[in-house]
């Protein structure tokens, strides 16, 4: 069984996972990071999505040997020092969640636009959230929220 | 309006910080030591014989626990309205996905290598897929029902045809709409266990946990007593979790109790499309009078829908269908006769909305022809008939709140209307509304009661506790029952919590359907507050040795009216109450019943079915690419009369969603099938509207308190899709002059039509 | 989706010459890993069942974006489909490219999928084949037997099905110099406004020219409407050197449609495919001549291709 070395949410680690292992399984059973969440497991929802080394990927569609000697950053690790995220604050000030369960995904989506593009349009930020489906809330109070912390920053 | 500390303000969502940070915990999430996975084998075959089951090369491999078919269960049949499926499948298989056999083992390869090693001998049956083809002569017979006939309905109410004689122009078209699916983010999940003293524990995504636990009872032969189901945190529901338990539920019990260990099944997103239940497609035939001073003089309605191969919440779903929509307006003549027909499908189910929207359609979309045909605003003809407040309903719907005629008006000035309408055919441009109506709370659903109750527990150690069976499911229900407690005690929002559903518990609970948490658990967490303000403040009352109407409860102080005392904590108080009683806490109980006005439909449907039935109006502003037949929603307006709005933050949320599900079900979703076998189970190919999708949507509240509902509120959270494809199909004719009468309206039936209409 | 994905073992090749022993070894029993949006997929749905995976993503030949000393361009097949959408050496006719990348899948599927996986999925609707018939792209192939170069009209073979030997791994996609003043539009027909899969795709790429309305060279790519991508040749040729008018556009837009041969499935029916090839064809010139415009400030001059 494969030895990796994975850098989660900051902290280093060196877990022996089968080579089948997909990390979104690696996060969810073999961390316990169940903010991640598994809807279509095919690529097609984003349910699954967390930054490799600071990019939205779906860890669905990744295998967890892949992510040897790479950075993985999920919902759990917004948090500093016990204080939420920008973009978590604006997701619950803008009614932006509903079920929740798009909405770490979601998140670290926007954190991943807004850490390149510290200003989009909404055409952008439409753009960076397309792979990722919500039924619950229509998609507007999130881009509403994003927007928020965007012009915060300002 | 009264002014409220709380009431009617945008409040956050109480819930929203634990899933921000992904500390909820739903139902894949929730993990027990030993547990095992599921996994059941679903039938090939639209329609067949089971000759021979046989499992014992799949209990051979390695890591099965548990290998369950029929003989493993009690064979009881059940099902929300009619009893007429068993968890796994006895004798016949009836579609596509019906659940035969299932196994349990320690990881997920096993247990699909057990599943490949199931042999069953099966011999196909003939197989009907339409409601036509179901009801011929020489159909298949799919259970006992003589031509496979689930639910028929028959009324006339006056007399139709006296209706359309009087009519100056009688219209009569056909429409049909799809089989869509909810498509909540999290799939139907499952953890159960057994102990040896034959108790069961179920955590799931539930939307009704008592009434779950009624039909798990039924179908294990286990009492209630016995039975605990936890709800864990649901990721999206809209009906598809709520009172028809799938067949997924009661299997994973068996399991358990056959391997003695807890078991989890999840539904993979082939098996949602395959086998949950969605949406009823409906062909519905609508005839139409109206005269030339915009009156409606009859409606005749024909409904043929297809119900799958299992009753499940069809023939209530279809029993909407045929009565809700028609209570928007006045019609001295209705005819209604409906035929909801089993086929070798999935069986469907209730999908926010339940039957309503797919009438709808069909009538706003006939309304607006019926207009044209007598040269009127589409908008005065709705104005002209739009039922009003005191008025009782052709099917007996008591008005006792209703603003339909302000929202009408408020929609066509917000969205300009009058000035838009019939004026950009050039650019491809229209603009199209749909009036809707929805209830608050069914009574027809279950036989001996609609209401709800509730407790609010002032705790010794201070915080205040409210438990209630009704389920929270996204839409903010313990946001709403928190606002309620707080507003109605007067102590700040963040000492009171909505304590999660466990039939242990909490009460017993109708659940989370027919637009009825807000309005009727609402009520009864209203009661329940007064009640424990009431008994909080005569303790505190005889502490300060003045009588109780002297004090008053704010901010968590209770203080002498007028009076410079600083009074005490409402902790303080409850502390005390506890320490000269033994500890107790204090206890407000909410028990509320619908008052006896709410009634049973008759055997005619017939039946003020709800305390409070909800209005409004949407707007569509299209733009349609005659090349290519695509449409782009400009602009959208819902106004509602919801009564008093809570929270209209969350009210938004529940329109502005509720909407993209419309424009879903208008423009782009359907499951496709052929000869019975699901071909678009996966979300490529079964396409909900992604975040580019969507317009901008503005949203207004006509708030009138209702006289029943919790601070005068009324249900929201299904109405907001109801009209939603009629009123986009309504601004498709006004940008191109081509009437859709089968949805979804994709751009290649507009464009096949635009060409039709041309030649 | 079941989740099992069968049994393999993993290898993470830090060279060609290692990636190329390990292909020798297993053969067709391997699977190559890239971005991982297409293969994961498969084995998922138990498509493949390879007892080997090669992730080859650690090869640094195989990540190059350079323009060479002849004027082409050289890509790697490990440039991912989010760096191709933004690539600063994406100008001119080459453009085309990056316009379709950036319509592939969503944001999280770009920033893993590559060119090379795209390619050699040969999936008939895959976004970047058609603009790389037009751009006539060269394909550099690496095996234990030694190195060819393929022409891309001549690998693609039918749905999923390439040239490429069990042995073989695609290294590098070479875009020749195109003239001056190129200039390629990528249109993509689907319902969603994201996340589809092409219902059709053209790609057209056109230069040169006495004047804004003419053309010496014309391209046309269609994906999506045959087992694999085509050039619509005789529509190409209807268009070289005439002055483009909307009749002209017209009959080349339905010489395209009779090279293709559409089927109805779950995401459209075939008449409806052929009229939106005729009309993305239409629409992709239309674009192209407004760009030509004297006035526009895009015209034939203003941009190199190489």
């Amino acid at each position: 069984m494969p030895a990796i070395q994975v850098e989660i949410n900051g902290i280093p680690r060196k877990s022996f996972v089968e080579p089948t292992l997909m990390l979104v399984d690696f996060v969810r059973d073999h961390l316990g990071l169940t903010g991640t969440k598994k809807s279509c497991d095919s690529g097609n929802c984003g349910a699954c999505t967390v930054l490799l080394d600071g990019k939205a990927v779906n860890s669905c569609l990744i295998l967890a040997v892949e992510t040897d000697g790479h950075s993985i950053t999920t919902i759990e690790g917004l948090q500093k020092d016990g204080k939420l995220h920008p973009l978590q604050e604006a997701f619950i000030e803008f009614g932006a969640i509903q079920c929740g369960f798009c909405s770490p995904a979601m998140i670290l989506t926007a954190k991943a636009l807004l850490d390149q593009t510290p200003y989009p349009s909404e055409d952008q930020i439409r753009a960076a959230l397309a792979g990722n489906l919500c039924r619950c809330t229509g998609y507007l109070k999130i881009i509403e929220a994003i927007k928020s912390v965007s012009e915060r920053m300002r | 309006m009264e002014k409220h500390a709380i009431i009617g303000e945008r409040i956050r969502n109480v819930d929203s910080p634990d899933k921000a940070t992904g500390r909820a915990v739903y139902g894949t999430d929730f993990r027990l030591p030993g547990m095992l996975h599921g996994k059941i084998l679903r039938s090939p075959f639209a329609h067949a014989r089971i000759l021979r089951v046989d499992t014992s090369r799949a209990e051979k491999v390695r890591g099965v626990k548990a290998v369950i078919t029929a003989e493993d269960t009690p064979k009881i049949k059940y099902g929300a309205q009619i009893h007429d499926e068993y968890p796994l499948a006895v004798e016949k298989v009836r579609y596509e996905g019906d659940e035969i056999a299932a196994v349990a083992a320690v990881d997920e390869e096993a247990a699909q290598e057990a599943l490949e090693r199931i042999k069953i001998d099966y011999e196909p049956l003939p197989a009907v897929f339409s409601p036509q083809e179901a009801m011929a002569p020489g159909a298949p017979a799919i259970h006992e029902s003589p031509q496979n006939i689930v639910t028929h309905i028959d009324f006339e109410r006056g007399c139709v045809e006296e209706g359309f004689r009087s009519a100056d122009v009688v219209l009569e078209d056909v429409f049909k709409s799809a089989n869509v699916h909810q498509a909540y983010l999290e799939p139907h999940v499952c953890v159960a266990q057994a102990d040896t003293l034959g108790n069961v524990t179920l955590w799931g995504s539930l939307q009704a946990p008592a009434r779950n636990r009624e039909i798990l009872s039924r179908i294990l032969k286990i009492p209630q007593s016995r039975i605990r189901i936890v709800q864990t945190t649901v990721g999206g529901g809209f009906g598809g979790k709520a009172t028809q338990l799938i067949s997924l539920y009661p299997i994973c019990v068996f399991l358990a109790i056959k391997a003695g260990q807890p078991v989890r099944i999840l539904n993979t997103w082939e098996e949602e499309f395959a086998a949950s239940r969605s949406r009823m497609p409906a062909e519905i035939r609508m005839k139409l009078g109206i005269r030339k001073d915009g009156t409606f003089t009859a409606k005749e309605i024909e409904i043929l829908a297809n119900c799958g191969a299992y009753a499940g919440t069809g023939p209530a779903v279809v029993g909407t269908t045929a009565t809700r929509a028609t209570s928007l307006y006045r019609f001295p003549h209705v005819k209604c006769k409906a035929d909801l027909v089993y086929t070798n499908l999935t069986p469907i189910g209730s999908y926010r909305g339940y039957g309503n929207p797919q009438l709808h359609f069909v009538m706003e979309s006939m309304i607006d022809m019926a207009s044209e045909a007598i040269d009127w605003d589409p908008l005065e003809v709705r104005v002209k008939n739009a039922i009003r407040k005191g008025e009782t309903s052709v099917h007996g719907f008591a008005m006792n709140s209703c603003r339909l005629s302000e929202c009408l008006e408020e929609a066509a000035v917000k969205s300009g209307w009058r000035e838009k309408r019939g004026r950009r055919r050039k650019e491809g441009r229209g603009i199209g509304m749909a009036s809707m109506i929805h209830v608050s709370g069914n009574r027809a659903v279950y036989p001996f009661f609609d209401g709800s109750t509730a407790y609010v527990r002032i705790q010794p150690h201070g915080g205040v506790e409210v438990v209630t069976g009704e389920a929270e499911i996204g839409q903010g229900s313990n946001t709403v029952f928190a606002q309620i407690t707080a507003e109605t005690l007067g102590v700040p929002l963040q000492e009171v919590r909505v304590l999660p559903v466990d039939t242990d518990h909490s009460p017993f609970a109708l659940g989370t359907f027919a637009s009825r948490v807000t309005t009727l658990g609402g009520k009864a967490v209203l009661l329940a507050a007064e009640d424990a303000r009431q008994k909080l403040l005569s303790f505190a009352a005889a502490k300060m040795e003045v009588s109780p109407e002297k004090l008053e409860l704010k901010e968590g102080r209770i203080r002498i009216k007028n009076s410079a005392d600083p009074g005490m904590e409402y902790q303080e108080a409850a502390k005390l109450a506890s320490h000269a009683s033994g500890g107790a806490p204090i206890l407000g109980v909410g028990a509320f019943s619908v008052p006896s006005t709410v009634q049973i439909p008759d055997a005619s449907r017939y039946g003020n079915i709800s305390m409070a039935y909800s209005f409004g109006v949407q707007v569509a502003e299209v733009q349609v690419d005659r090349k290519t037949g695509k449409v782009t929603i400009q602009k959208f307006f819902s106004v509602h009369d919801s009564g008093t709005v809570i929270n209209p933050l969350l009210g938004e949320g529940q329109v502005e969603g509720g909407v993209v599900q419309g424009i879903g079900f208008a423009l782009m979703e359907e499951i496709l099938r052929k000869e019975g076998r699901v071909l678009n189970g996966n979300f490529t190919d079964y396409r909900i509207p992604t975040i580019r999708d969507v317009p901008p949507i503005e949203t207004v509240f006509v708030e009138e308190p209702d006289p029943f509902g919790p601070f005068g509120a009324k249900g929201l959270g299904e109405i907001t899709q109801v009209p939603t494809a009629a009123a986009i199909a309504n601004a498709i004719y006004d940008a191109v002059g081509v009437r859709l009468k089968e949805l979804p309206m994709t751009p290649e039936r507009i464009l096949a039509s635009i060409r039709k209409r041309n030649r | 989706m079941s989740g099992t994905i069968g049994r393999f073992a993993y290898h993470r090749p830090k060279s060609l010459e290692q990636a190329l022993s390990l292909l020798q070894r297993y053969g067709d029993k391997s699977a190559i890993l890239a971005g991982g949006t297409d293969l994961l997929v498969e084995l998922k749905r138990g498509l493949r069942r390879p007892s080997q995976v090669i992730d080859v993503k650690e090869i640094r030949e195989l990540t190059c974006l350079e323009k060479t000393s002849d004027g082409e361009l050289r890509l790697g097949a490990l440039v991912n489909l989010q760096g191709l959408s933004s690539a600063g050496v994406l100008q001119g006719g080459w453009n085309l490219l990056a316009q379709a990348a950036s319509k592939v899948g969503s944001w999280q599927v770009r920033n893993r999928g590559t060119l090379g996986g795209n390619i050699c999925h040969a999936s008939p609707s895959g976004d970047t084949l058609s603009p790389l018939l037009c751009l006539e792209a060269k394909l550099n192939m690496v095996s234990p037997r030694g190195k060819r170069t393929m022409a891309i009209e001549d690998f693609f073979w039918g749905p999923g099905e390439t040239a490429l030997e069990s042995e073989e791994l695609l290294t590098e996609v070479i875009l020749p110099r195109l003239p001056d003043g190129a200039k390629g539009v990528y249109k993509k027909f689907s319902l969603r406004r994201a996340m589809d899969l092409a219902m059709v795709g053209v790609a057209v790429l056109a230069w040169g020219g006495p004047d804004a309305r003419r053309f010496d060279g014309v391209r046309i790519g269609l994906g999506a409407v045959g087992p694999k991508p085509i050039r619509a040749r005789r529509a190409e040729e209807a268009l070289k050197g005439v002055e483009i008018t909307k009749a002209v556009l017209g009959k080349a837009a339905d010489l395209a449609v009779e090279e293709t041969t559409p089927i109805s499935d779950v995401r459209g029916a075939d008449w409806y495919r052929r009229e939106m090839t005729k009309h993305l064809v239409e629409e992709g010139f239309r674009e192209i001549l407004e760009f030509n415009r004297p006035d526009s400030g895009e015209g034939n001059n203003a941009r190199h291709s190489g």
